[in-house]
């Protein structure tokens, strides 16, 4: 059986590949015991309410990033005229790189 | 006359786009037809007709350009590129320098341009059997016509070698595509509410116009053979670049508004992948690395951090389903914007091309290619959840697992084909771009394996949320809507476990070819000076 096909600089070595996934799923399941044994047998926590309003709460960073998102990002992108906006600043950005000389030698 | 005069000759790329044309005009002129004549009689208009006759009209249409684009691949030599011209003598593959005032159109079909309208095809199948499979939103007559009029003007983009013929695609594309997003505009307070997107739009157009109109009044031809070989790049060319980049780029970027209909979600992902090739042949076919556009790999790979950045901040803690979908495929044009500047700048030094220049092109197509299987998995995937349910929609019940199991694996498969996690077929794609990347700096290869991370963390976690716990809704009824979008999923599911166990054939039969025929600029100028057709 050939275990090794080349495609350029592309190898796919299936027995190499085989041992990453045996170990990966060894992890896994390892892992997965843990949280069984710590939970009483759910993967989600117990006092968790159907629905993702309700659903796993978000971490720190999470929460600044949804945040940001929601107060610096979302006004912009409710303009109607945001499209055309776009366009301009694109027009702008591709006109500097290409008539600007410092930096070019 | 002429045009009867010169069918007995017509080549096969012809025809594959005269038959979309053809059925587009046929639902879209009946519509239209009936509106004037209830308009006449001051009558209200009802267009009904035998739904299942349309039915097997439109999937008889998507069927027969099926065949007919992969007879066009399969015609094609390994990276050959063949021209077909109109001109007053009728149909020929030779195009002459000399006189290019005589020519009336120019097809140029290349191996990337045949498989890309070929695969564009089959998704397009796929999009056509979901439509058509929807409860929701019935197929009518007006929304089969839009659906074809996006296909013929997608496959002439991916046919066309002409600046102008360019623009007449786009343009068609773009009146499928707005039909699509709102329908047919016929009072003055929707065309009130629309007036911002038309604008965008008609500016987007304008600008490739006038593009277009910089370079016919410099070199009195808008061929993109012919221009490759003359072109020397002055403030003129400059402008010309920007005006035709940029609304292009925009258009692949911005691709859809938020649309909740799985079909309409994937033609316009269809667009997006059209919109970028258009970019690709306007910065590897026309200009290439000329003397002085060295800042814009630079500018490509910014715009490419920008939008992987935007998609993070955008995915996180995200919970409507479309929104994220919505939010991935930003992640994957971050990649492939990313990977066209890294390839840029490549293709300047022999050197840098064969340390990494060649490596990034290969990973920009292959990703390219996955952009839209990916894109149309997620359409259906998140569409899907976005239905009506008793206690709200899909997505807001937990379990889902247990009555969607297709939904849940297709989900779970595009994500890692997204993220890149090895062996699925994103990895080989993305693994060239590591490489490549790391010539320009290590720390944007460490960005991007971050980015990758992340994205795949914040991915499993969504589909964790949804896919595992308790069930609360009624399982006959959610198991009704995952139906629906069953043997779309199947299909592109295939397709992406088939690329996935077969790396070497997809890099070998898809990738490989069609970056020859991107970057091998002799051959145009061969089929110019020889004759034509070149091998």
């Amino acid at each position: 059986m050939i275990s090794t096909l080349e495609t350029g600089y592309f190898i796919w070595n299936f027995s190499a590949w085989l041992k990453i996934f045996l170990l990966s799923a060894g992890v896994f399941c390892m892992i997965i015991f843990i949280i069984k044994k710590r939970t009483g047998g759910s993967l989600v926590s117990n006092k968790l309410s159907p629905g993702c309003e309700n659903g796993l709460e978000p971490g720190f960073f999470e929460r600044k990033v949804s945040l940001f998102r929601i107060r610096i990002m979302q006004p912009w992108f409710d303009f109607p005229f945001s499209h055309i906006l776009s366009i301009l600043v694109l027009f702008l950005l591709f006109a500097v790189a290409l008539f600007t000389k410092s930096g070019v030698e | 006359m002429f045009l009867f005069r010169s069918l007995p000759g017509v080549p096969l790329p012809v025809l594959s786009l005269l038959l979309p044309i053809a059925a587009a005009f046929l639902p879209l002129g009946f519509y239209i037809y009936k509106r004037i004549k209830c308009w006449h009689k001051y009558e209200e208009c009802v267009c009904e007709i035998n739904l299942r006759f349309l039915k097997i009209f439109f999937l008889a249409v998507l069927i027969a350009n099926i065949f007919l684009t992969w007879s066009v691949w399969t015609s094609m030599g390994k990276g050959g590129t063949e021209l077909f011209v109109l001109s007053s003598g009728g149909w020929s593959n030779t195009l002459s320098p000399d006189s290019p005032m005589l020519i009336k159109a120019v097809l140029q079909v290349d191996v990337f341009g045949a498989m890309s309208a070929f695969l564009m095809g089959c998704v397009a199948l796929i999009a056509g059997l979901a439509a058509m499979a929807d409860k929701n939103e019935k197929i009518n007559i007006s929304k089969a016509g839009f659906f074809l009029t996006t296909l013929v003007g997608i496959q002439g983009i991916f046919y066309s070698g002409d600046l102008l013929s360019l623009f007449m695609f786009i343009l068609v594309s773009q009146i499928g595509a707005s039909g699509l997003y709102h329908g047919i505009v016929t009072t003055k307070e929707e065309l009130k509410e629309l007036i911002w997107y038309y604008l965008s739009r008609s500016t987007a157009l304008l600008m490739f116009l006038v593009g277009v109109a910089l370079f016919y009044y410099n070199y009195r031809t808008t061929n993109i053979a012919v221009l490759s070989t003359v072109i020397k790049l002055g403030t003129n060319e400059k402008l010309a670049y920007a005006f035709l980049v940029v609304p292009l780029f925009f258009m692949f970027v911005k691709s859809s508004s938020y649309v909740t209909d799985s079909s309409k979600r994937v033609f316009f992902a269809i667009r997006a992948q059209a919109a970028l090739f258009v970019v690709f042949r306007i910065v590897f076919s026309l200009y290439g690395p000329l003397p002085g556009l060295e800042k814009i790999p630079n500018l490509f790979i910014l715009l490419g951090l920008i939008l992987l950045v935007a998609s993070l901040v955008l995915t996180a803690n995200e919970k409507d389903p479309v929104k994220f979908a919505e939010a991935s495929e930003l992640f994957m044009k971050g990649f492939l914007v990313i990977s066209m500047g890294i390839s840029i700048s490549g293709t300047y030094a022999a050197q840098a091309a064969a340390e990494y220049g060649f490596g990034a092109i290969e990973s920009m197509v292959a990703l390219w290619i996955l952009f839209l299987p990916v894109s149309a998995t997620l359409s259906f995937v998140c569409c899907t959840l976005k239905q009506k349910t008793d206690h709200g929609e899909l997505w807001q019940e937990q379990g889902l697992f247990r009555v969607m199991p297709i939904t849940g694996v297709a989900f779970f498969f595009a994500v890692c084909v997204i993220a890149g996690l090895p062996p699925f077929v994103g990895f080989p794609s993305k693994q060239f771009l590591y490489r490549s990347s790391s010539y320009i700096t290590p720390l944007l290869t460490i960005f991007l394996l971050i980015a990758a991370l992340l994205m795949l963390i914040m991915s499993i976690r969504y589909i964790s949320k949804l896919m595992f716990g308790k069930l609360s809704g009624d399982p006959d009824n959610i198991r009704n809507h995952d139906v629906q979008v069953i043997f779309p999923l199947i299909i592109l599911f295939i397709f992406l476990v088939y690329s996935t166990v077969t790396p070497a054939l997809f890099i070998n039969s898809m990738v490989s070819p069609s970056v020859y025929s991107l970057l091998n600029k002799g051959q145009l100028v061969n089929a110019i000076h020889q004759g034509g057709v070149s091998e």
